[in-house]
């Protein structure tokens, strides 16, 4: 953060440069050395996967949904400060942690897990970029082999700073949502009201659909991913009030994304009783109703958060499984100096690439089957976190407060419930 | 593992001078019975002293209990035999200490080691302790020889050793898994999470290792490590290895990150002894107050350079410059230019190119030490020197340098002001990497 302020002195003309002294300046360029874990998380968030259960709960139910938004933001600020927290104080990643203080058989099946369910992710990923380039007119054929070439070169050659960098600017593109769903016209009214006020039903699609908005919102790999991006950046304890705004402000970005895809869906596709299965069905059902540009944005905003999640998935699992079990890692190392790093991340791309080219290659259940491992996995996760967190010789004064660990607590045992839920309902073949 | 020692007599005293290797993880959880064979508990920890080259297992702790867990601590002299399904103790469990143990100098190996990362000081590397290797001399008395960071290791964890042997060993006998241990001796090994008493201990002993290794190998270390362990290692540096490493490492924010782990002293220190381009990069990368706080604290000398290259925006030459540099009147002899240069150039980085000057303090010839060397003692500079070189304003930048550089093949460039007075110069060294990223670039296409 010291380095930014720096960083940023340079940028300035000569003869601004001593103002800097001033303490505001300071304090803006820490914000600016610290933003980027939590906002980046929050957003890849928003994925291929997630896109789709937006547009399909605002095609189905409409308005209907848009309460659970609010206590699914707060379920995320509270869980992703939590690693964020041990990320600074400990200065170690997730996986880290997990393998110091639980051993090489909890790591292995962790990893294991997570190395299947990002795997899958990933090709669901891609699965998305293919779709949204199709709406475009791009084959499949020409867009994923280009598409998974970049990501792979991006990380290859690039350096961590430059990686943040392009993942940050990615992050803007999910304007592209708000935009569209500013042209799709909704009744603004309606929207903040079926927002602020929860209803309920127990319709059992609309149940199945509200597990499915909770469950798409946590992930296993982003408290791995954002833990270690933390850590990667080096924030100071002193720095960590930054950090959590981060967290925070990335949470609630998300989340405002989201409540625009529903909202342009519903506003749509919704009052004229459109049915859709995916988020590519959604954008070109947008075209008649909202207008060519509401639709091209809506698939431009799939492709860049597919590509976007394409590039963090492989990325973060090969890191993190190379630190739990000890072998080199780094985007700034050579390819020869980490071989097993680089290794995992070529073959994530290449296997998730391949499987879309193969014709008639079974994506909805290996997307199905991914949800299913997440779900069956996130409990672990949660509760390894919480059981860290409350390790005084690890976190010191740090620990959960008892108000914090009932909310922490309570949280994730209903993430978990409803989880559970949903791979019961995937399951059950709903 | 290679346990030759497994016939034992009623005393639990085994035939002298026998040795095995016993890896930690096969010791872990087996079952402790005290001497009339009753089960106590399970074996959770081990303790070592690390004043020893090879340290000695001094005591072990107990784990009892299914639900609700407590410990036990003996002393490693009452352990009778370790080379059974269980550990047989010759002592009852009234001999034990309920709780774990604290003593000074002694370490335990599972809380502090296992899993943990450490430095492997040959390979110059960081790797993660997947097991421990232990000698066993006699019945039962080991010492920690090797830390084992290899795959094996991983595999022998999980308990697949034997199965993932005999399926290799069946269908791929050339694999390199099964010949390959990644074994690195215990005195090559730099714990990062011991406490403070135990590591004082070992400090002396990997300064010196540490003096070995080559700055830039130190400051790849250093990025490796977790911000934590990073300052651990970073604060046991002496100053001028700590200097030499922190101009290798590439990340600016690291470096901060770095110098802003010790204290402000040992941080003017450290800049003292770095080249002052080096030292003036670093500062400019600090908040104003902190830098600041620094040159205050620096020796007067090596502060006024600093701060003089602090005054040229870092992408000119004057801020990839640096001050120190050999300058020569046009009137000396050669004889004496020697004389001058055994006396004064210690300090400076590069004397292959030496500068001539008037008495305006003006450039006006550069020669290099061969020309030197092969001239006539009593020539005078002026007579053998190159006139009018090439040279770039302190305001150039840094691609115009870079140009000069590669056009000239020069290993150093001097740096004026605007009246022709020489005022630093830019080495090679500080043109590489730049030069590097340009034909990258170039290759690239952009």
């Amino acid at each position: 953060m010291e380095a930014q302020a720096g960083a940023l002195r340079r940028w300035l003309p000569h003869g601004l440069r001593g103002r800097l002294q001033s303490g505001m300046w300071a304090r803006i360029a820490v914000i600016i050395a610290v933003i980027g874990p939590g906002v980046i998380t929050a957003n890849v968030d928003n994925d291929a996967g997630g896109i789709t259960t937006y547009s399909l709960a605002g095609a189905q139910f409409g308005y209907a949904l848009l309460w659970s938004l609010i206590p699914i933001t707060v379920a995320l600020i509270v869980v992703q400060e939590m690693c964020a927290r041990m990320g600074v104080v400990t200065g170690k990643g997730l996986a880290d942690l997990i393998r110091e203080q639980y051993g090489v058989k909890a790591t292995f099946y962790i990893m294991v897990a997570l190395l299947f369910t990002n795997l899958a992710n990933t090709v669901a990923e891609f699965a998305g970029v293919a779709a949204a380039l199709e709406i475009f007119g791009v084959s499949k054929y020409v867009s994923i082999p280009i598409s998974a070439l970049f990501v792979w070169w991006l990380v290859v050659y690039g350096t961590y700073r430059r990686v943040e960098k392009v993942f940050l600017i990615a992050c803007v593109f999910y304007v592209s949502y708000l935009i569209s769903g500013f042209l799709a016209q909704p009744r603004w009214g309606e929207v903040v009201t079926r927002l602020m006020v929860p209803e309920f039903s127990w319709r059992g699609e609309y149940v199945v659909m509200l597990i499915g908005l909770v469950g798409t919102t946590i992930a296993p790999w982003m408290q791995f991913y954002l833990q270690a991006a933390v850590v990667e950046k080096g924030v100071r304890l002193a720095d960590y009030k930054y950090s959590r705004y981060d967290v925070i402000v990335g949470c609630i970005f998300t989340d405002v994304v989201a409540m625009f895809i529903i909202v342009a869906c519903a506003a749509t596709l919704f009052r004229n009783q459109i049915p859709v299965n995916t988020a590519a069905d959604a954008a070109l059902a947008l075209a008649p109703l909202a207008g060519r540009y509401c639709a091209g944005l809506f698939a431009f905003g799939l492709f860049n958060a597919s590509l976007f999640a394409a590039s963090v998935l492989p990325l973060s699992t090969a890191y993190y499984v190379c630190e739990g079990f000890g072998w080199e890692t780094g985007i700034d190392k050579r390819f020869r100096e980490a071989p097993l790093f680089f290794g995992l991340y070529t073959t994530l791309i290449a296997v998730g690439a391949i499987f879309i080219l193969i014709p008639r290659f079974p994506l909805l259940e290996i997307m199905y089957l991914s949800q299913v491992v997440n779900g069956m996995l996130l409990p672990f996760v949660l509760i390894f976190m919480l059981l860290l967190i409350n390790r005084r010789d690890l976190m010191g004064a740090y620990v959960n407060s008892r108000t914090f660990n009932v909310i922490a607590w309570g949280t994730s045992v209903t993430m978990i419930v409803l989880t559970v839920a949903m791979v019961g309902t995937l399951l059950l073949g709903y | 593992m290679s346990d030759a020692t497994t016939i034992t007599n009623d005393s639990g005293l085994i035939a002298e001078a026998q040795h095995s290797f016993v890896f930690f993880s096969t010791l872990l959880d087996k079952p402790v019975h005290d001497a009339n064979g009753v089960s106590i508990g399970r074996l959770s920890d081990l303790a070592v002293s690390v004043a020893y080259m090879f340290p000695p297992v001094v005591a072990f702790v107990v784990q009892r209990g299914r639900w609700e867990k407590f410990a036990l601590t003996g002393r490693w002299t009452d352990v009778a035999d370790i080379s059974g399904a269980a550990i047989r103790l010759n002592v009852g469990i009234q001999s034990l200490t309920p709780s774990k143990m604290d003593t000074p100098g002694e370490v335990l190996l599972r809380e502090t080691l296992l899993d943990m990362q450490i430095v492997d000081m040959n390979g110059a590397k960081v790797v993660r302790v997947n097991d421990l290797h232990f000698l066993k001399v006699g019945a039962c008395e080991l010492r920690l020889v090797h830390v084992d960071a290899g795959t094996r290791g991983l595999v022998r964890r999980m308990g697949w050793e034997p199965r993932i042997d005999g399926v290799l060993r069946r269908f791929a006998p050339q694999a390199r898994y099964l010949s390959a241990e990644r074994l690195i001796r215990w005195n090559y090994v730099q714990p990062l999470s011991l406490d403070d008493k135990a590591h004082r201990i070992r400090l002396s002993v990997m300064q010196r290792q540490v003096k070995e290794l080559h700055p830039a190998d130190i400051a790849e270390i250093l990025e490796d490590l977790d911000t934590h362990e990073r300052a651990t290692m970073f604060r046991s540096l002496d100053p001028e290895t700590a200097a030499d490493a922190l101009a290798e490492v590439d990340d600016p924010r690291i470096q901060t990150q770095l110098l802003e782990t010790v204290s402000q002293e040992a941080a003017a220190d450290i800049l003292e002894e770095m080249p002052p381009d080096e030292a003036a990069d670093l500062l400019s990368e600090l908040p104003p107050e902190t830098s600041t706080a620094l040159l205050h604290k620096m020796e007067v000398e090596e502060a006024e350079d600093v701060r003089e290259l602090l005054t040229y925006p870092p992408d000119t030459a004057g801020g990839m410059m640096t001050t120190e540099l050999v300058s020569l009147p046009a009137e000396l002899t050669v004889e004496d230019t020697f004389a001058r240069l055994r006396s004064e150039a210690l300090d400076v980085e590069n004397i292959y190119y030496l500068f001539v000057v008037d008495s305006e303090q003006r450039l006006v010839g550069v020669l290099n030490l061969r020309q030197l060397i092969m001239a006539q003692p009593t020539a005078r500079l002026h007579e053998i020197m190159i006139k009018d070189p090439a040279r770039v304003h302190h305001t150039d930048s840094r691609d115009s340098v870079a140009e000069m550089v590669e056009k000239y093949d020069l290993l150093a460039l001097p740096v004026v002001d605007d009246g022709d007075v020489l005022v630093g110069m830019i080495t090679v060294d500080d043109v590489v990497s730049h030069i590097a990223n340009q034909a990258w670039k170039r290759k690239l296409g952009h």
